[in-house]
């Protein structure tokens, strides 16, 4: 197996944001709908449970990624696309720049992640 | 959408039910297609979304830090998108159509589908394949125009699946089985101006060795069935023969003899002079009709195969000439070879002796004959004047050529440095031992 380097790296930059995504996004889960601070109100439940969702879909995406298989390069452009997405409603109705910024954070990695899955040319992949 | 130019049988063939379905919906409605679509306008979305996401927030980073930076970097946003927008649609569906159409992931799955869509035809004749393939070959790696030309035992055919489009670059890929070109294989690129991808060459290269061996026993398959009628019509025409010689020659002899018994009856005692007479015509007809049959069983085999053997036959063959001396030089334990085999070099050799008197002018012919475990080899030499340099092939030697290719043989000749000719027929003798 050939693996073009622009894979590795969006799999490596996959799994990174998965794992530092779910850190974060695992106690909400539990905690469940709450204030994030005094005042404020966190995400709804059921955007939490899409996120996690996109996360472990996001991991499997990169397995299939680095083990260079078309349905990993699919799956890992629809989660990354998806993220960007819901990532976008983060950024407009951040209650404080802070999560404003870590949402634009999170669409230019999964940008970056686009980028990088569609720059080979399969021709130069022997799976 | 498939044309089939069979040059010597002009009847369509039809497509099976199944792979007729699979033609008209794998282009335009396949799985592919949506895939292809739903990640192009997917990631369209998200990219308008994440520039607008991304300059409204740079704006509140511009504006002291405020969450909601002035209108006009919305507007701002909108310009971005909309002067962008086409450009990295038109990237997005090129690298997104080389992940989807270009990207094999197991070309010898393509290998199997082929194959699987082969055994699903009853009868392997080029009528039937040919479009199969072509097919096959279009729908799995979704190319808008393939098409093959196939060299058969009746005559080119030309199989075509949709057609060429404009600004494409040719492709031919020629089909090839031991070293034997058998046709070709002519595609063209999916999109104008942009070549077959690697891998896509590389597969079509694949398929077109499995398709060479396919068409390769397609072939076999038409000759073997050509060979069976050949044989069929040979049998039944020296069943005709021997039942024509039967009938016409030694049914009305054996008749006249019958008659002429009666007319011995009634003479014998009345007239013997008669009766000598009678005797003596019916003396002659029984030396002909004896003579009919000898030609008739000779025709059959010679019997000097059976009273001699092969050696001794050969030793034996009839000259109608002094002039030429001859010698045989054979295996002192001949093995025992199958009674076609010997037949046909019996009939070889004395076909080509008969060829030295009538046209060598020679004065000395040679007769090897070698036997080993795979290739019984006839060669026959004289030392005469050679062919002619306007030779053709007349029915003598065509005879040889078809009596050794009858037993999977073959049969050259060559002239002899010192003058002369060579006559040399090769059998195989596995082949002929299985029969």
């Amino acid at each position: 197996m050939n693996r073009p380097r622009s894979y590795t790296i969006a799999a490596v930059l996959i799994v990174l944001y998965n794992v530092i995504s779910l850190m974060f996004e695992l106690p909400n889960l539990l905690q469940g709908p709450g204030e994030i601070s005094p005042g404020v109100e966190g995400p709804p439940v059921f955007l939490s449970i899409i996120n996690f969702t996109l996360l472990i879909l996001g991991l499997v995406s990169a397995y299939g990624v680095w083990q260079v298989q078309k349905w990993g390069v699919t799956l890992a452009l629809i989660v990354a696309a998806l993220g960007i997405l819901t990532g976008i409603p983060a950024i407009i109705f951040a209650p404080f720049l802070a999560l404003r910024v870590i949402g634009v954070i999170g669409v230019i990695w999964s940008a970056a992640i686009i980028v990088l899955l569609l720059r080979p040319r399969p021709n130069s992949i022997t799976a | 959408m498939i044309s089939t130019t069979p040059h010597a049988d002009p009847t369509s063939p039809q497509l099976p039910g199944q792979m007729h379905r699979e033609l008209r919906g794998g282009v335009r409605l396949s799985g592919d297609v949506l895939l292809s679509h739903g990640l192009l306008y997917g990631i369209l979305v998200a990219y308008a979304s994440a520039v607008y996401g991304i300059v409204v927030t740079c704006g509140g980073f511009i504006y002291w830090w405020t969450i909601n930076p002035p209108w006009w970097f919305t507007l701002l946003a909108l310009v971005i998108i909309v002067a962008t927008i086409l450009p990295v649609r038109s990237w997005l569906h090129t690298c997104i159509d080389r992940l989807v159409y270009d990207w094999h992931d197991d070309p010898y799955a393509v290998i199997n589908e082929l194959r699987q869509h082969l055994d699903l035809e009853p009868d392997q004749t080029p009528q039937t394949i040919l479009p199969a393939i072509v097919a096959t070959i279009a729908a799995t790696l979704r190319l808008p125009y393939v098409e093959i030309t196939a060299e058969f035992g009746s005559g080119a055919q030309t199989t075509t699946y949709g057609t060429q489009l404009t600004q494409t670059d040719p492709l031919t890929i020629p089909l090839i089985y031991r070293d034997v070109q058998i046709g070709a294989l002519h595609t063209a690129g999916r999109r104008p101006n942009e070549p077959l991808s690697a891998s896509d060459l590389r597969l079509l290269h694949d398929l077109a060795r499995q398709v060479g061996i396919t068409l390769h026993a397609a072939r076999l398959s038409n000759a073997l069935q050509a060979s069976r009628e050949q044989l069929v019509t040979a049998r039944e025409e020296e069943r005709r023969r021997i039942r024509r010689d039967l009938h016409d020659g030694l049914g009305p002899t054996l008749a006249a003899l019958r008659l002429q018994l009666g007319a011995l009856r009634h003479t014998v005692h009345d007239n013997p002079d008669e009766a000598v007479r009678i005797l003596d015509e019916l003396r002659a007809d029984v030396r002909s009709a004896t003579a009919d049959i000898r030609r008739l069983v000779y025709d059959l085999r010679p019997p000097l195969l059976d009273e001699f053997g092969l050696v001794g036959a050969l030793r034996n063959l009839e000259l109608s000439t002094d002039e030429l001396t001859r010698t045989v030089d054979a295996p002192a334990e001949l093995p025992s070879l199958p009674a076609a085999l010997e037949v046909a070099i019996y009939r070889i050799a004395s076909e080509a002796l008969h060829n030295i008197v009538r046209h060598a002018q020679a004065t000395h012919c040679a007769i090897n004959l070698d036997v080993d475990e795979t290739t019984a080899t006839l060669c026959v030499t004289d030392n005469g004047c050679g062919l002619p340099a306007s030779y053709l092939a007349g029915i003598g030697h065509r005879s040889m050529h078809e009596r050794a290719t009858e037993l999977g043989g073959s049969v050259t000749i060559l002239p002899m440095l010192a003058g002369g000719l060579s006559i040399i027929a090769r059998f195989p003798r596995t082949g002929a031992q299985d029969d």
